[in-house]
Parts: C-alpha cells; structure tokens; sequence
C-alpha cells in the first residue's frame, strides 16, 4: 500500500508531499490543482514497464510535440531540470528520476542498450533491437534525438533505465535495461470511456475460470438489479466484451447499458486483475446515480479489501464524499480505512495538502461544511 | 439545492448555535461590521470536536481574524481554559484572557465567554440583563420562576429522566428568558431571532463588553 508520494518539478508541483494515504484516498480540489497529477506520478511509478505505460502519451495529444514538456514544472524541461516522483510503499520507499535529454546518442543506445534481464512479461517488440529502430522510426543510429530518461530506483538501487523517445522521433520506450522489482500492480482509469476495456472481459474471463466470478456479479446486481447474470465473451486473443442477461431474449453487450453499470463493472474487474496494487481512478463515480454510490463504494470497498487493493481516486462530488463516508460507517467497515485528501493551490509554485479522516470528513458532512 | 456552506470571509466568528447565531448577526450589524462570517458550531460539545474540522475547510487558511463565543455555563475560567486547549491542539494561539484580543498573532484570536467573561451563565444571562428595569414582562417572568420553585422539586432530576418530569428547569436562565419571550406581545419562540425582530436595543450598556469586544477585534 502506498504511504507517502513526494514530487518534485512535477507538473504543477514544485514540490509536493502527501502522506497519510489509506486502503480508500479520495482527492479533491479545485479544477487544475493537480489531482489527476497525482494519479499519474504514481502511475508512472507503479507501471514501470507495463505497456499501459504509454497510454500516458495517449493522454496528451499523441500528436503534439511539446505533450513531454507537460510533465515538467512550468512547461519547460530542461537537462538541469529533474522530475523526481517518490514512493513509499508497504515500507519501502523508492523512486523514478525523469530528465529530459536534448541529444540522446541513438546509436549508443542501440549498441549497448538491450540486455536479457527484463522481466518476464515484458512486451516482446521491446527485446529486440531492430524492431525498436523500426518501431520508433530511428532510422539512423547516428542521429541524437530527444528523449525522456526515465529510471526507477529501490532504495538506492537502480532497477530500470528507459528512453522515452520524443518527436521527430516515434514517440515510444526504449528499454536500457531493467531488473525486476517488487511487484507494483497498477491500473489508471479514467470516466466516460466509449467501450469497456478488452481487459474487463479478460478479467472476468478469469474469475470464471476459478470460481470467482459470482461475487463480482453480486455486486453488480445489487446496484443494477436489472442485469441478472454477466458473460465474459473472447472473440480473439487479448480482445473481448462482456454481455449482460438483463431479461431480453438476447444478453447485451454492457457497453450499451449506459456508464454507470459500464464503470462500475469495470472498477470491480480491475481489481482482481491488480491483486496487491493501487487502482488509481480519475472522477469515481461520475456516472453513478447519487441514489446508488454508498452501495458503489461499499461494493468495490469489499472487493479492494479482499484482493489486498488500495484505491486513490480524484472527486469534485459531494455526494462522492457523503456516499463514502455513509459507506464506512456501515458495520464491518474499517473507518481508518478512508481518507479523504483536499489540495489547495496557495501560489503559482505551492500546493497544499489538507487531510480528513473519517471522523473529520464526518463532521464537515453533518454540519453540510464545504470540503471540496 | 444550496451550496455546502464555505468559508468566504477573512474575518470568522464561531458560535456556540443558532440562536447565538442570530444574535451576533445582529449585534454585527447594530455595530455596522458586515464582513463577519459566523459559523454554528452546532452545540457547546461540538467546538472541541469540531475545530480541527473547521481548520482544514478551505478559505480557513485565508481567515485573519478569528472570534469564539461560549457560554460559560458553570464556570467561565473552565470554558475558556478548555477552548485555549482545543486552539493549542489546532495549532492556533490562545490569547490568555478572554475578552481580549490577541493581536499579535495570525489570524488575531479573540474570546468571549458568555455572559461577560466573569459569570457563570449563558447568552441568556446576557439578554436577561438587556431588558429594562421598567418592562414589566421582567417581573412577570420572576415570577412566573418563582411559582415553579415553590411547585417543582428544586434539585436536579435523575439521569436520563423525561423532559416532563416535575423538576425545576435545569437551564434557569432560558427558561426565564422564554418566559418573557412568550409574554411579548408578538410572541417569540428563539432569542436569536428575537434579537433579529429588535426584541432589545443592542445599543444599552448591558451589551457594551460584548460590542466593544467585537469591534476591537474585527474592525
């Protein structure tokens, strides 16, 4: 479980050191404060080399040019300028330094780069020295092209070294090497997304296989009383959906059953699928009906506590909030277990952490108290 | 639907309830101060618990001057060592006295403990003394306490006794108070919005330590 984030020229944050984080951490803040900032340092820290990694570029515009300057304080990256995202997790604190290097010798990289000590779920394309030259559109080893170097300490101990490489580049990861590190599932989501992930129906694929997947579905229809039974459905390698019985002739797909049960359920499968990790998820609960979010947080509450899950997680709702705290006060509920997080932007440079506890969100909650 | 209530004013002003809220509003406005946010802390158990959650509400960090009123009810030096604790523990600066303001400190802290910082009592206490001699309503009221001596047991009920057990009212002074509020010719049934129907002239001398006090530290 993550205990303590420390950034440095991240973003909007110059510094920044956040504590107190617990089994469930709601962030909120006004808009640009930095809350999503937050969900991605720790991504960046937690996926190391997942390919999910790159959806972080996707989340810019691929396109743009200048998507890497984004990550740096004020917009502008220079070679003295070093991000540093710090973490301590479960006791052990480690950390990814990122520096932005105008003129990587590519050819260099290309001859001495690569070696066989990468984990074993490692995306093959990236093994392979030619296939990164090509994948990446470095087409000359002699060209010194910009990158992003990205390295992940353990203690004091480097376990990876990555070029990000940047336009005129084809923006992707060159893997210097990397060792194996302790393991830190994670999942980044983001709301209102047009399908459900191909990993949802993998997922619950996978309960299925070992008898797990009832309880998810018990949760789903407890919120969704209309949905009676959930099929995960593989139409090829990596690629699926899920159907939904919810009394047709015909299941349907749960993509078409509007965002809610598609978040919902999507939430409750990664879990499992980061057993042991931190989900970290941008706006929970947007498309939940107020009526139904203390049963929400309640569900995947459950759900976190039994695959040993932590969840972080941005908010502007005040329902949000009313509806985890109504969640935790409920019997079997550990109140340590959440934690609610405000940022409060006191000049261009500082941002400020303000934390409630159970019993104080309480309180700001009962007298109708403005904590967002 | 409203808006959950935000702190917006650099000058706060923390009251014991509602009424007491009312009342200060009021008395704010006798005094012409009309940028004083005042907060309800919603009952004298709840300031201790509460301050550590009325610290981290966002616009706190903005406030510059910052007022508690209490009563005092069975000892005023009690109440106010009890509220320096709860501004100590919140990393606050308790002035040493109350009903002074400490001016040397951010934000600037003042105390005033009902009815004038002395006595035992309450915000009762304070608005029995503001009603005139000559208004006979004020001894009706005596009276009316005097008859409920001679026909109640005069000690404190049991624990956890019902509401209309025959005992002598445990809060004396509001029910003294109500007694003359009910005697008004537009009854009022709340101080707080007593004050608001003009109910005392908060300009009298009996309110005098208190608007002071307020003047010196929001003005």
């Amino acid at each position: 479980m993550i205990d303590l984030l420390t950034l440095k020229n991240y973003k909007t944050f110059k510094r920044l050191a956040l504590g107190q984080f617990s089994r469930f951490t709601l962030l909120g803040g006004m808009n640009d404060v930095g809350k999503t900032s937050i969900l991605t340092a720790i991504y960046i820290y937690t996926a190391r080399l997942q390919p999910a990694m790159a959806n972080l570029a996707a989340m810019r515009s691929q396109n743009s040019p200048t998507w890497a300057e984004t990550y740096f304080h004020g917009f502008s990256p220079s070679a003295e300028k070093q991000i540093e995202i710090g973490v301590v997790r479960s006791g052990v604190s480690g950390r990814v330094e990122i520096q932005y290097d105008p003129a990587v010798q590519v050819g260099a990289l290309l001859d001495n780069g690569l070696q066989n000590r990468l984990p074993e779920n490692h995306p093959p394309s990236m093994l392979d020295p030619s296939r990164v030259a090509a994948e990446f559109g470095l087409m000359s080893g002699e060209q010194n092209l910009p990158a992003l170097r990205m390295r992940w300490f353990e203690g004091d101990e480097q376990k990876s070294d990555i070029y990000w490489m940047l336009p005129p580049a084809k923006p992707g990861m060159y893997v210097k090497y990397s060792l194996p590190g302790i393991p830190a599932p994670s999942a980044l989501l983001f709301p209102f997304m047009r399908e459900l992930p191909d990993a949802a129906a993998r997922s619950l694929s996978e309960l299925v296989k070992v008898g797990a997947a009832a309880e998810i579905t018990s949760h789903v229809k407890m919120l969704f009383p209309h949905i009676q039974d959930l099929t995960p459905v593989l139409t090829e390698p990596g690629k699926g959906t899920v159907l939904a019985d919810v009394g047709l002739p015909k299941p349907v797909p749960i993509s078409e059953l509007g965002e809610g049960a598609k978040e919902a359920l999507n939430l409750m499968l990664t879990i499992p699928r980061i057993r042991g990790g931190v989900l970290l998820c941008d706006e929970l609960g947007a498309g939940i009906h107020a009526s139904i979010l203390p049963r929400f947080v309640q569900s995947i509450a459950a759900i976190a506590g039994k695959y040993d899950c932590q969840i972080i997680a941005t908010t502007h709702s005040y329902e949000l909030l009313s509806a985890a705290y109504e969640a935790f006060a409920q019997d079997g509920m550990n109140h340590g277990d959440l934690t609610y997080i405000r940022l409060d932007r006191t000049s261009s440079a500082t941002v400020l952490p303000t934390v409630f506890n159970y019993e104080k969100l309480g309180i700001a909650l009962s007298n109708d108290w403005e904590v967002r | 639907m409203a808006l959950p209530q935000a702190i917006k004013q650099q000058k706060l002003l923390l009251a014991e309830g509602k009424d007491e809220l009312h009342f200060l509003d009021q008395l704010l406005k006798t005094i012409n101060i009309p940028d004083v946010q005042i907060i309800d802390i919603g009952g004298k158990d709840k300031f201790r618990p509460s301050l550590p959650t009325i610290t981290a509400l966002s616009g706190f960090r903005s406030v510059v001057r910052l007022g508690i009123i209490r009563d005092a009810e069975t000892d005023a030096a009690g109440t106010l060592a009890s509220v320096q604790q709860s501004l100590k523990e919140n990393g606050l600066t308790a002035p040493q006295h109350s009903g002074v303001v400490l001016a040397n400190a951010m934000p600037q802290i003042g105390i005033w403990i009902m009815p004038d910082n002395r006595r035992a009592g309450c915000i009762e206490d304070l608005c029995w003394d503001g009603i005139s001699e000559a208004d006979p309503r004020r001894g009706c009221a005596e009276m009316f306490m005097g008859c409920l001596g001679e026909r109640l047991e005069k000690k404190a009920g049991p624990p956890g006794c019902s509401a209309t057990a025959y005992y002598f009212p445990k809060q004396a002074a509001k029910a003294k108070l109500h007694a003359y509020l009910a005697g008004l010719y537009e009854p009022q049934r709340e101080l707080g919005r007593a004050a608001q129907a003009d109910v005392w002239d908060l300009r009298l001398s009996a309110f005098a330590g208190l608007r002071n006090f307020l003047i010196e530290l929001f003005q």
